[in-house]
């Protein structure tokens, strides 16, 4: 079940995920973010749209999942993604692999 | 080139992030992966054999069955009870816990002598260290290397593993290989192959773990059960047609025993070739020019090897063997020879038989392996002191006993570690401890000596050595 909170001030849409975000969940989270994608993207907001991934409770990612960031960073424009609250071991994962910088973790 | 190159990209990239991913693996779920891909690898050690005697021309494919054998359960059996996942000793006398750490993405080269289970020993020593692995085929074996793989990562994928943990280029090219050993993101090249390869990975600015050509001495003393070393250096010297690096390449032996280890030789099947059938031999199986082995007698049956000789040895012979007088480059049959031909050496007495071991040794075979059958131990101690070795074969066939696991108690590997001599940073035989970053925790644990020396001392200049550590011992 796909958790976020989207401030039509700011125009900023924040997901919140919880625990392992393995294939299997990544495969339920994928289309779902893409259709609220759409459809903010289409709307006639003054500020862009900027999407933020919440991590605290994450610890664990697959590849489907980073799938999912690199795809929404890709269609939002990278300056308007970020992940945040990640936990050390996460924000290493991401280090490792080279996309910190690429998707704003923190 | 461009394709190369992009390709390339795309492949470290993707080895990076699976490598990352693995990161966040424990011991456990680690453990799960290895015995996955050892289980799949080890059914399908036939068929591979097949695939891999068939494709490349090269071996007997039961051989190749063994080799499969040693490549999943051997190496499963010496491998799966390590601890290569987070903390992995502690020490709290000393204060120190070590931690492992995966090192990144491993370019591992194959060599066609024995595809199918290099490719199944390095994925299963890379998976227990958490790392990627990126497999480079050699050009003879490009099916049966991409049918390994896709079993081991099929099994891999269904425990779980990370996608693209294991990944192919999809074409053996010397350029392409090159750009993935160059390239920042691969952090360790696990090289076995030909020279040229092996060179190439430690020229590439990053870390390698390679092998060294091999030129193996085999000496039977005058204390050695004759028939018994002859019969275990047939079983080694005729394994898979003499492909595996390790086999002996030449007997030395003592005046004194050389006609009963003759005679023995010929009881078990071998063929000592004429003057001029060791001419004619001589031609084939060393290429002058390059300075190494022929390509076309690697891996092929003495039936084959005479044929192209133009000799005509007995029908069943198992090893032709060749009297020397001589080691050195102008000599090809003292040098390294994939094949079943032998050379041998009789030797005026013991020292003489150690000195011809010690060139034959370095005469390209530094660091690699030696061998000797004895039951006098002061000569099995000499001998072994002498080499210039990493393996040093005790009344053990040398292919076999060197691959470890089966004659003794070494690390199965089918990338043995020869040390400085071979240009190698190691004389191990390679295995997944080799591909941790070993982290130490150092908590505090005072050198008490060195707390109760007087420090004046140091900048006192009268103080030399002697009086120095003197103070430092004392009441210790």
């Amino acid at each position: 079940m796909l958790d976020y909170i989207y401030n039509s001030e700011t125009n900023v849409l924040k997901f919140n995920f919880q625990g392992k975000l393995d294939t299997t969940a990544s495969i339920g989270f994928r289309p779902e973010i893409d259709k609220l994608l759409t459809e903010m993207m289409a709307g006639s907001h003054k500020l862009p749209l900027s999407v933020n991934f919440d991590f605290q409770v994450v610890d664990f990612i697959t590849s489907a999942f980073v799938g999912i960031c690199v795809s929404t960073a890709k269609k939002v424009g990278k300056i308007n993604f970020s992940i945040a609250n990640t936990n050390p071991f996460i924000k290493r994962t991401f280090k490792i692999a080279g996309l910190d910088r690429e998707l704003n973790v923190s | 080139m461009t394709n190369f190159a992009e390709i390339a990209d795309q492949m470290l990239d993707k080895a990076l992030l699976a490598g990352a991913l693995f990161n966040q693996f424990d011991q456990y779920l680690t453990d799960v992966i290895v015995k996955k891909v050892y289980e799949a690898g080890f059914n399908n050690r036939v068929k591979l054999a097949r695939m891999a005697a068939e494709k490349t021309g090269l071996g007997i494919w039961q051989h190749k069955v063994i080799k499969n054998v040693a490549a999943t359960h051997l190496v499963y059996e010496s491998i799966k009870n390590e601890k290569t996942v987070g903390i992995i000793s502690e020490n709290d006398a000393e204060g120190i816990t070590e931690i492992a750490q995966p090192l990144g993405p491993i370019f591992a080269i194959i060599p066609v002598t024995n595809p199918t289970s290099t490719i199944m020993f390095k994925v299963l020593i890379a998976l227990k260290s958490r790392n990627p692995i990126i497999i480079s085929p050699p050009r003879k074996a490009v099916k049966s290397c991409t049918e390994t793989v896709g079993i081991c990562y099929e099994a891999a994928m269904e425990a779980g593993a990370p996608e693209d943990c294991i990944q192919m280029l999809p074409q053996p090219d010397r350029e392409f290989s090159a750009l993935f050993m160059s390239d920042p993101r691969t952090a360790l090249i696990l090289a076995t192959g030909g020279t040229g390869l092996v060179k190439a990975a430690y020229s590439s600015g990053n870390p390698a773990l390679g092998v060294g050509p091999g030129n193996v001495p085999v000496f039977i003393d005058t204390s050695a059960d004759i028939p018994f070393a002859i019969e275990n250096i047939i079983q080694s010297k005729t394994f898979d047609n003499g492909t595996i690096c390790a086999s002996e390449q030449a007997i030395v032996c003592e005046k004194e025993i050389y006609p009963k280890v003759k005679a023995e030789l010929e009881k078990q099947g071998c063929y000592f070739l004429q003057h001029d059938e060791i001419e004619k031999v001589e031609k084939i199986v060393f290429n002058r020019e390059k300075g190494i082995m022929s390509a076309d007698v690697v891996g092929q049956p003495v039936s084959k090897i005479a044929n192209l000789a133009g000799i005509h040895p007995p029908e069943g012979t198992k090893i032709l063997i060749a009297r020397q007088e001589f080691v050195g480059t102008d000599y090809p049959l003292s040098q390294e020879i994939l094949a079943p031909v032998l050379a041998i050496y009789e030797a005026a007495d013991y020292h003489d038989a150690c000195k011809i071991c010690i060139d034959l040794n370095y005469l390209g075979g530094i660091g690699h392996t030696a061998c000797v059958y004895a039951n006098d131990d002061d000569r099995i101690r000499e001998f072994s002191l002498l080499m210039n070795a990493g393996r040093i074969n005790v009344n053990t066939p040398s292919a076999q006993g060197a691959v470890g696991g089966i004659f003794n108690s070494l690390p199965t590997s089918h990338t043995l570690g020869c040390g400085s001599g071979g240009k190698n940073i190691t004389t191990e035989n390679i295995t997944a401890r080799h591909l941790i970053n070993v982290q130490r925790m150092c908590r505090r644990r005072e050198n008490t000596k060195w707390f109760s020396t007087d420090s004046n001392l140091l900048f006192d200049e009268q103080t030399d050595a002697v009086k120095f550590s003197s103070e430092y011992h004392k009441n210790h």
